[in-house]
């Protein structure tokens, strides 16, 4: 039993611990770029060579948006950057988005050529904007995300697809951040650093702000930062980054229409990711990069209720990847760094990991309710406590070292989201990836979550400007 | 490739440090909870235990208990207790084997030391063998037979050096069959105990088997204090489990490895010498009061308490009440000895020789000072007892056939001693109480004796409201066996008291 829990122990913080590690600067490999790239320099080749700008399709799904389709529009047509076209996909909403993105755009009906290599539900109208003449509209039957973004990748014309969710609005930098990236010709996917929309600065663009943002929104914000900044750029480094957040994901649109484009499931960014990998399989030199100064704002659940959704939505992705992709990782888990991170961290010791240490803490109260319960306790505490913390900081700390700073009064409201992050947060998250688990089996539904309804961009943007 | 070969070493050592410090953490946490059992315990050294800094390296003492049952488990019986005490500075380690046997004085009661622990667990063993040899007791450690075997087995065995040859083929308390030859021998642990409990063939008999107890400690000490691996040191956490209990706590546990492991270079070790008696078919031993006092001055010497009067006085502070009375009755007890053999010269009464316990050894002299006033007191009294025995006699009595050691059962309708207590909720056995007050009272009017001519040897409840009691004159002439009841609204009062050959709560 004892040596069960130490070989437990060694295997869940062993990740945490190389990733912790490999995030930081001193191993960046050669031809990932740094942050510290002078903000001129790409005013300079933005402004004075646009013909080396890579032309770039946003596609932006949408179903049922009529809340955040706003901020969504005013950050779209504020981009600076020329070879530029958006689709907005109406993905059979049963709400007014057609309507409201009629009266935002000016819409008129226009024809627009696909090139027949996927297949989608019906499309029933295709649309431009008259305000915004690189801004269109296509209006399909209901299909889901994932034959929503089929449609886009139909009807886009561009060399680059970057596939947004409604909420998710980009720096201007962003743009140009993928250009640079994608001048690699091996370069053929790609994941954005995603941060929360609702912590973002009013007055400051490379700062975060929590002073609006509720304790489940802050110990997000450090969730993100920790996502991002840590495991995703180390599994990067190791070329084993399995999930390109569908919130920012850039792609070549040659690369998505040879992989046979999205796969109608719960998961669909997990799946595109996955195929690709499968692709790179084939052809050695390409490879999947990890963007950190393309940046963007997704909006992120304020309720508990919200919040549940979407993490089993996740959870209920990652378990229906592993099953749909068995074959893949059977054969490569202990060749290809995606199948082992994805076999090993995020299915035995992210999922499996968790039942079994509860069944331990559970035998183990019962057996010996009186020692072993306070000990577990400290145990838990001493050493969760001291490296929940380090990890906390070290997000932070890689925040900073790619321009993203907290308000020193903010400093307390950082302090108390560390303190619920390893007290609270992280019981509620392995909760939901144990709840995930299982339902997934019983019930397979989407699970949307409702956008708060807020407005980002009157302010966000005036300042961004 | 240099930059994943950093990355992939800095990753092992930091989980292995992770993982060491977890679980050295999980280790001391774990085996603290097994086997660390403070005792709160208000001893007749006070709170000495709070003064000792092992740090400094002061001499302390340390029980060593083998028990027969699992430790912590109720019940059971001491079958080893050996007192040690270690000084370091000397480099030296005194070892002392309380025959399990003895008789000796148990919280208000006498019987076999070994009894202490049923009745009271392991601070009723501490304090009796305070009383019993006059030092402070500081720690215990408790080991049961299976922690025992495993304590060994994970030191590689033991040395003992074997003083005659003996086979275990034919012994009632194990199926094992052992040769032991005579000379040095190494044991494992099934073997050790095996050697450390067999008593029949010795012909030394218990303390033959209480050295060989010894031998094999020390052999334990010395091996152990010799430990300096950290899987042998976690080895024998896991054997030990939950069967080994101590006051030492992981940290006096480090410090008695580093600070007092020399001081086994230097062993001496002792037996109480005594004799046997078989008191109403019960085997007791009997310390020999002189080789108790050698013993427990070379101790208290050892420990560095030349200042005797200094733990005396503090006891006095302590808990004057129950102290004093019970300095008063070994003070009476060791006068009416003195009054007893010159009567026994006289030929006037009966009187059997007696053994005196520790505690009452220890102020024998305090009492042949007193001497010349005591008897002559006690001689007064005498006269009064004669002519109240007479008394007693006239009395309606009944011819007991149950005990033959009753000579008469005296059956009278006394009187209750009117009480003061307005809660009455049982009998307390508080000595200095009210109700103990009231309580002997009563025992006193039944006996026919003064207060102060009674010696109270032995008090044991009969329900909650009603006590048996021994009670003798100061002479020890006369002895009696009083049954007192409470009767409610009024008092105690005696029902019902019966004259006894001699006094069977004595030796």
């Amino acid at each position: 039993m004892e040596i069960l829990i130490m070989v437990f122990f060694i295997l869940s913080v062993t990740f945490p611990v190389l990733h912790l590690y490999h995030s930081l600067p001193w191993f960046r490999e050669s031809n990932e770029r740094s942050n510290k790239r002078e903000a001129t320099l790409k005013k300079w080749m933005m402004d004075h060579e646009p013909e080396d700008e890579k032309g770039m399709s946003i596609l932006v799904p949408c179903f049922n948006e009529t809340g955040i389709l706003e901020t969504s529009i005013e950050n779209m047509k504020s981009l600076p950057y020329s070879q530029l076209e958006v689709l907005y996909i109406n993905d059979g909403s049963t709400d007014d988005t057609l309507i409201y993105l009629d009266k935002m755009l000016q819409l008129h009906p226009c024809k627009i050529s696909t090139d027949g290599k996927l297949s989608h539900e019906k499309v029933k109208e295709t649309y431009q904007s008259e305000l915004y003449p690189n801004i269109y509209v296509i209006d399909k039957e209901n299909g889901g995300k994932a034959d929503a973004l089929n449609a886009g990748i139909e009807y886009s014309s561009k060399e680059i697809t970057i596939t947004l969710d409604a909420d998710t609005i980009l720096e201007d930098m962003a743009l140009p951040a993928v250009n640079d990236t994608f001048s690699d010709e091996d370069v053929v996917a790609a994941g954005g650093m995603v941060h929360v929309l609702q912590a973002k600065s009013k007055h400051s663009s490379n700062r975060l702000s929590l002073r609006n943002a509720n304790m489940l929104l802050r110990v997000q914000v450090l969730d993100f930062l920790k996502a991002f900044y840590i495991s995703k750029l180390s599994l990067v480094r190791f070329k084993g980054l399995a999930v390109i957040s569908g919130a920012f994901g850039i792609f070549r649109k040659q690369v998505l229409q040879d992989v046979g484009g999205y796969r109608k499931t719960i998961g669909e960014d997990i799946d595109i990711t996955l195929r690709i990998h499968e692709l790179i399989a084939k052809h050695k030199n390409f490879k999947i990069s990890f963007i950190s100064d393309a940046v963007g704002f997704t909006e992120l659940p304020e309720t508990w209720k919200d919040l549940t959704k979407q993490r089993l939505r996740w959870q209920k992705a990652y378990i229906d990847c592993i099953i749909h992709f068995r074959s893949f990782f059977g054969k490569t888990i202990f060749s290809k760094a995606v199948s082992f991170f994805y076999v090993f961290e995020a299915f035995l010791i992210g999922t499996l990991a968790s039942y079994i240490m509860t069944v331990i803490v559970i035998v183990n109260m019962i057996n010996a309710p009186e020692n072993s319960y306070l000990n577990y306790v400290f145990f838990y505490m001493f050493w969760i406590f001291i490296f929940g913390v380090i990890y906390d900081v070290v997000a932070i700390k890689q925040g900073k070292h790619y321009g993203f700073t907290f308000n020193w009064k903010d400093g307390f409201r950082l302090f108390s989201a560390i303190i619920f992050d390893i007290l609270v947060y992280r019981f509620v998250t392995m909760y939901f990836v144990m709840y995930g688990s299982i339902s997934y089996f019983f019930n397979k539904k989407w699970n949307k979550v409702a956008r708060t309804g807020r407005t980002y961009h009157n302010k966000a943007t005036k300042n961004a400007a | 490739m240099g930059k994943k070969a950093v990355l992939f070493i800095l990753t092992a050592c930091t989980v292995l440090t992770l993982g060491v410090i977890s679980y050295v953490f999980q280790f001391t946490t774990t085996t603290s909870s097994n086997i660390v059992k403070e005792i709160d315990r208000k001893g007749k050294f006070g709170d000495r235990l709070e003064e000792i800094s092992l740090k400094d390296g002061d001499p302390i003492s340390v029980l060593v208990m083998g028990t027969d049952t699992r430790a912590g488990e109720q019940g059971g019986q001491t079958d080893t207790l050996v007192l040690l005490t270690i000084n370091p500075a000397s480099k030296s380690v005194k070892m002392v084997s309380i025959p399990r046997d003895t008789y000796t004085k148990i919280e208000g009661g006498l019987d076999k030391i070994n009894s202490a622990y049923g009745v009271g667990d392991v601070e009723m063993t501490m304090n009796s063998v305070e009383n019993l040899l006059n030092v402070p007791v500081d720690y215990y450690i408790e080991v049961d037979m299976k922690s025992f075997t495993g304590i060994v087995d994970t030191l590689d065995g033991v040395e003992v050096n074997n003083d005659f040859e003996f086979r275990t083929h034919n012994l009632e308390f194990t199926d094992e069959k052992v040769d032991f030859p005579k000379g040095k021998l190494t044991l494992d642990g099934k073997e050790a105990l095996l050697y450390a409990r067999m008593r029949e063939l010795d012909p030394r008999g218990d303390l033959g088997r209480q050295k060989r107890q010894r031998q094999v400690i020390e052999s334990v000490l010395q091996k152990g204090s010799n430990l300096s691996s950290v899987t042998k040191i976690g080895e024998i956490a896991q054997v030990v489990g939950k069967n080994v209990n101590t006051n030492f706590n992981l940290f006096e546990l480090w410090r008695l490895q580093s600070n007092y492991k020399e001081a086994q270079e230097n062993i001496t070790d002792y037996e109480i010498a005594g004799e046997d008696k078989t008191i109403k078919g019960t085997y007791y031993y009997m310390p020999d009061k002189k080789e108790l006092n050698k013993i427990s001055t070379t101790l208290k010497n050892h420990l560095e308490l030349n200042d005797k009067n200094q733990y005396a006085e503090k006891e006095q502070t302590q808990d004057p009440e129950s102290s004093d009375s019970e300095e008063e009755i070994s003070k009476e007890s060791e006068e009416t000895n003195v009054e007893a053999s010159r009567k026994e010269q006289e030929g006037s009464n009966e009187h059997k020789e007696t053994e005196d316990t520790g505690s009452e050894e220890e102020n024998s002299k305090e009492a042949e000072e007193n001497h010349p006033e005591g008897s002559h007191e006690v001689q007064e009294k005498t006269k009064e007892q004669k002519e109240k025995e007479n008394k007693d006699s006239e009395e309606e009595t009944v011819e007991n056939r149950g005990d033959s050691n009753v000579v008469k059962v005296i059956t009278e309708d006394w009187a209750p001693i009117p009480t003061k207590q307005e809660n009455y909720t049982g009998v307390t056995f508080e000595k200095g109480s009210q109700d103990w007050e009231e309580m002997t009272a009563a025992i006193s009017k039944g006996a026919g004796l003064t207060k102060s001519d009674m010696i109270v040897w032995w008090v044991s409840g009969d329900g909650s409201k009603s006590v048996i009691a021994t009670v003798t004159n100061k002479t020890q002439s006369n002895n009696y066996r009083v049954y007192v009841s409470w009767v409610d609204g009024a008092g105690y009062k005696p029902t019902k008291v019966e004259v006894l050959h001699k006094n069977d709560k004595k030796s």
